[in-house]
């Protein structure tokens, strides 16, 4: 499955053991890891984005029946 | 001709020397142990002398068409050199409208490859051959010296016959015509890119490198109308496009969330930073059908093993002629041009 | 989840667009007038380009297309020397692909490889490890460019290389830094950026506060971004906030990626390995103070400029540009590449002339390829 490659991790292995990656995502640039994601700030980045697009279909539908109203 | 008379000929050697190529006994040992053999031409003439009740048709037309094959690695998952020289050829007649019969297959070896390599080649291209249902009635080898080649290439040529009233042709898309597919983009060319192995990516992608000569009397069957068709090999499908859009002076519209691309092809390339567009396939057409049509067509290239993942990816259009745009998942819009040179990995 | 198609989802799309739109109207910027943001990364110019993020966007909006593709600035007498390099006999060239096209004086690498030189594209500076582990006849280059986000990764190669004593590598180091050109737009009296979209993958290496004097010394805002479509419009709208409410800080759009002090472990891997040149050449820009860095001392067994006697103070330097190209007005904005009298004549991606036209990332050549002027007339 997927693409495979093998990558150093030596930039974000803090002390711990290096199992303690397995399941974690990370960027991987040049066959380096070079940061592991930070789940909760991409939560939080989304949050704000679903939100701006959340508000635009309302404001599109707010529009839409406006314009039924006018014609 | 009395082969009752000796014993089989057999290549005693385990690799390919340039007595291979001498034109002595070395030579029709391993013509007939290797090719021959395999590929049982009729006869045994310097020539092929053929015959199809089809040729005989008014109005029928014989398609010819060539093409030389080089790949490096020559084996690859998904089949080798030889697969891609009977499909790439058989496929090269198909988009044109005709019924594929026969192949020549010319070889030049290289000094110092394995014998093995060689009869696996040739079984694939007799695989290949009998699926597509044309033979190999003809060919040539010759040997070059170590260094003046880069393993094996191979030369096919095919014949086949056009039925009378079929006029594929790229100049004919109109806009308003509908571009269909066959299945995913790009998977040939990500898998010799892994195949290659100097990007150290390993993936479970198999080229796509299968004859289409079934689809394509499946759609033309559904949908007689079907303006042209382009298998998109090298250049991959956007150069495919332009052709098209160059002769018929239409523009192009395709639509990025409607590109059927398997999701490893997508991560080779976003690896490589690589455009799935430009990738090379070996098995993959695109073709064009006016609206009224184009339903059936797709229904008929579903209903085909080759065609499963047939998908309409887009149409012509009188807007921007010559040009082909593709509208992105946003709905901005991006020109898609011939490939400029190679297509190399951007990564830094 | 994976952190990358979330990012492309065409519905928030339109919320952030719609955004963008209010709030350029906000600061009354119009197409005669309009806010100019500079997107220094060249990742962020192909993305624009790629998904046609520049039609999406209100006209009072225009992106000015940085300095920061490390391909398009290399100047032409380190491709000369690279060259020079490759076609000594036993010479392994090993390269990004990137770099493949560059034009020299003499010929690219292209063509090097083309007349006989053994010139070989890698995925990492790992695999140019590898290729001299497995040849040890042969000695190994690599060809190391790149910003900040590249930079760590030759160092750690070169520390592995020490540690295994790998003798028969080197690298041919020609990475480069952002803030310092950014400083030299910025103290261009011609200057008329209003703003900075960063590049989030050099953050992801030495943080944000590096870019502190934007904001603080200069009055401008900016904001370090991802690299997902998303990504980049999000934070061309933080952007536009900041000017419309007449803040200048530094933000971080790309948070999930971008720690605020960057990576401790690369940034270690990195003043281990190197120290600052007093200067390095940019296509089109020109020689930038303390733009460079170059191997210490201590690691000359792997710095190829020892190695093989070449580069820097080894000769006379040649900066000159070719005539007519304009690389150097598009990179501070003040013309678009198609005003470029070269433009599609003496200057396409085939033959580059200029610097912008060498990578899908150079203004020029995503303009060319992507077609901004003929999508124009097109749509
Ligand atoms: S067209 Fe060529 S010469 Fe002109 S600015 Fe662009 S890259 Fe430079």
């Amino acid at each position: 499955m997927g693409v495979r490659r093998q990558v150093n991790v030596a930039c974000i292995l803090k002390d711990e053991p290096i199992e303690a990656l397995i399941g974690t995502w990370s960027l991987i640039h040049v066959g380096f890891a070079m940061s592991r994601i930070n789940e909760e700030e991409a939560a939080l980045t989304l949050d704000v984005l679903r939100q701006l697009g959340e508000a635009q279909v309302e404001i599109e539908a707010m529009q839409a029946s406006e314009r039924m109203l006018a014609s | 001709m009395n082969q009752q008379l000796r014993p089989p000929r057999r290549v005693v050697a385990d690799r390919v020397t340039l007595a291979h190529g001498g034109g002595g006994k070395a030579m029709r040992d391993l013509i007939e142990d290797v090719f021959t053999s395999v590929f049982a031409p009729p006869g045994m003439e310097d020539q092929a002398r053929l015959m199809h009740p089809s040729l005989l048709e008014p109005g029928a037309q014989l398609a010819f068409t060539t093409d030389s094959f080089v790949v490096s690695p020559m084996e690859f998952p998904g089949g080798d050199i030889g697969t891609i020289a009977v499909c790439g050829t058989v496929n090269d007649l198909v988009v044109g409208g005709a019924r594929p019969l026969w192949l020549s297959a010319a070889f030049i070896i290289e000094e110092g490859v394995p014998i093995t390599i060689l009869r696996r080649i040739a079984a694939s291209m007799q695989r290949a051959a009998e699926a597509a249902g044309v033979r190999i009635v003809t060919g040539d080898t010759k040997v070059v010296g170590k260094g003046s080649g880069d393993g094996v290439f191979v030369t096919t040529s095919g014949v086949g016959v056009i039925p009378p009233g079929r006029t594929l042709i790229a100049s004919s898309v109109q806009p308003g015509d509908v571009a269909i597919v066959n299945g995913v983009l790009g998977d040939h060319g990500a898998a010799i890119l892994a195949a290659r192995g100097d990007m150290a990516l390993t993936t479970d992608i198999q080229s796509d490198c299968q004859p289409l000569n079934r689809l394509m009397e499946a759609v033309l069957a559904a949908a007689p109308a079907v303006r042209c068709a382009r298998d998109a090999t090298r250049g991959g499908l956007a150069s495919a496009l332009n052709e098209i859009a160059d002769a018929a002076g239409v523009g192009v519209e395709i639509m990025e969330a409607d590109l059927p691309l398997r999701a490893e092809v997508k991560g080779v390339c976003e690896i490589l930073g690589l455009d799935p567009l430009y990738l090379a396939n070996e098995g993959t057409l695109v073709l064009f059908v006016p609206p009224d049509q184009a339903e059936a067509a797709l229904c008929a290239m579903q209903a085909t093993e080759a065609g499963r993942g047939a998908r309409v990816i887009g149409r012509a259009t009188t807007a921007h002629p010559r040009t082909v745009i593709m509208k992105t998942v946003f709905g901005g819009g991006r020109i898609v041009d011939m490939l400029v040179g190679e297509q190399l990995p951007r990564i830094c | 989840m994976n952190y990358a198609d979330e990012f492309r989802d065409p519905v928030a799309a339109r919320g952030v667009l719609a955004a963008i739109a209010r709030v350029t109207d906000e600061i009354g910027a119009t197409k005669e007038k309009p806010v100019h943001i500079m997107e220094i990364c060249g990742g962020h110019t192909h993305a624009i380009f790629r998904y046609g993020l520049d039609k999406l966007t209100p006209p009072g909006l225009e992106f000015i297309h940085g300095p920061g593709c490390p391909v398009c600035v290399l100047p032409m007498s380190r491709i000369d020397e690279c060259v020079e390099i490759a076609e000594r006999p036993g010479v392994i060239m090993t390269t990004f692909g990137d770099a493949m096209r560059v034009p020299g004086h003499r010929k690219s690498l292209i063509q090097a490889k083309a007349d006989g030189a053994d010139i070989r594209m890698v995925y990492s500076p790992l695999d140019a490890l590898e290729l001299a582990r497995r040849h040890p006849d042969r000695e190994v280059v690599f060809f190391g460019l790149g910003f900040e986000t590249t930079t760590p990764s030759t160092a750690l190669t070169i520390l592995q290389a020490a540690a295994d004593n790998q003798t028969n590598f080197s690298v041919f180091c020609n990475h480069i830094t952002v803030p310092p050109p950014i400083k030299a737009l910025l103290d261009d009296p011609h200057m008329i950026l209003d703003g900075f979209v960063g590049p989030g993958h050099v953050s992801m290496v030495i943080g944000v506060r590096p870019y502190d004097f934007i904001a603080r010394d200069y009055g401008k805002p900016i904001v370090v971004a991802g690299f997902e479509p998303l990504d980049l419009l999000q934070s061309v709208l933080m952007v536009l906030e900041q000017i419309r409410d007449g803040r200048a800080e530094v933000e971080n759009q790309y948070s999930r990626v971008v720690p605020d002090d960057g990576n401790p472990v690369s940034l270690a891997a990195c003043a281990e390995v190197y120290e600052p040149r007093p200067s390095f050449e940019w296509r089109g820009l020109g020689e930038i103070d303390a733009s460079g860095v170059r191997i210490r001392p201590a690691y000359a067994a792997w710095d190829a400029e020892v190695k093989f006697g070449v580069g820097y103070g080894k000769g006379p330097r040649m900066v000159a540009e070719p005539d007519g190209c304009r690389c150097g007005d598009v990179m501070t904005g003040r013309i678009k590449p198609h005003a470029c009298p070269q433009f599609g004549k003496g200057c396409t991606p085939e033959m580059p002339l200029g610097a912008l036209m060498v990578s899908s990332e150079g203004a020029c050549a995503a303009y060319y390829q992507y077609g901004g002027l003929r999508l124009e007339e097109a749509l």
